[in-house]
C-alpha cells in the first residue's frame, strides 16, 4: 500500500512502565508530517508521563518535546529512571 | 589520561567480590566500596523480586561517563561499578561501585556521589514485585 505523503513512519522504543503500558519495547506507528514530539506522545496517549518528567530521545540523542520528528526516526520514551 | 574504569551490566548474576578481584589497584591505599541488595520485605509486603528493564546500549556508557567524572572531580584512582539487569532475588545485589584511592577520604566521598548520581542517570527502571502485587518504583531523574 502506498504510504501517504502527509505522514511519517516513525519507531518507538519504550522502556520500564510505558513499555509494560504499551505492551512491548518497539512500535513502529505513522504520524502526520510535522509532528513534534509531544503531538506523538499525547497520540500514543501518554500525555499525563509528561507532567511525571518523562525524557525523549531522538535516535540516540537526548531532544524536547517540541522537536519535529522525522520519517525514520527511532524515538526513545523514557520515564524518571529508577535504577540502584 | 589518568584513572582506570571498569564497568558492566550483569543480565544474570552480580558478584561484588569478583568485581573487586578485578579492578585495577595500583598506587590505592583505600577501596570502597557500595552494595546494593534487594530489600525481603517493603512495608507489610514480601518482596518476591525486583525487575529491571534497562536501555542497554545507554547503561555501561551512562556508568563510565560517572567513574571518569568521578575519578576527575576526585581526584581517586580506580572505579569499578556493575548494575543488574533482568529479576533480582530478596538479598541478591543489584549494584556494585567499588572507588580505589590512595587516601580512603576521597574513595568515601566519590563511592557516594558515584551511587546518588548512577539512581539519578542510569537508563535503568526497576519494578517491585511483592506478595501484594507490583509497583514501578518511583523514579529519581
Amino acid at each position: 500500500m502506498a504510504k501517504d505523503d502527509n505522514t511519517v513512519g516513525i519507531s518507538i522504543m519504550a522502556f520500564g512502565p510505558i513499555a509494560e503500558r504499551l505492551g512491548g519495547r518497539q512500535h513502529a506507528i505513522e504520524v502526520p508530517s510535522g509532528s513534534t514530539v509531544r503531538e506523538v506522545v499525547e497520540g500514543m496517549d501518554l500525555r499525563e508521563w509528561i507532567s511525571f518528567g518523562l525524557s525523549v530521545a531522538v535516535n540516540g540523542h537526548r531532544c524536547t518535546m517540541e522537536t519535529v520528528v522525522e520519517e525514520g526516526i527511532e524515538l526513545a520514551l523514557l520515564p524518571p529512571v529508577s535504577g540502584g | 589520561m589518568s584513572g582506570v574504569v571498569l564497568v558492566e551490566e550483569a543480565p544474570d548474576a552480580l558478584d561484588p567480590n569478583d568485581l573487586r578481584s578485578r579492578m585495577n589497584t595500583e598506587a590505592c591505599g583505600a577501596v570502597v566500596s557500595f552494595v546494593g541488595l534487594t530489600r525481603e520485605t517493603e512495608g507489610d509486603a514480601d518482596v518476591l523480586r525486583l525487575e529491571f528493564d534497562a536501555w542497554q546500549d545507554k547503561l555501561t556508557p551512562v556508568l563510565s561517563r560517572l567513574a571518569r567524572e568521578a575519578i576527575d572531580h576526585f581526584g581517586v584512582r580506580s572505579v569499578a561499578m556493575a548494575h543488574r539487569t533482568g529479576a533480582v532475588g530478596p538479598q541478591e545485589p543489584i549494584v556494585a561501585i567499588h572507588v580505589g584511592s590512595p587516601h580512603r577520604k576521597e574513595a568515601f566521598q566519590a563511592c557516594e556521589w558515584l551511587i546518588d548520581e548512577l539512581k539519578k542517570q542510569a537508563p535503568i527502571w526497576k519494578k517491585e514485585v511483592t506478595s501484594e502485587g507490583e509497583t514501578w518504583k518511583e523514579g529519581l531523574g
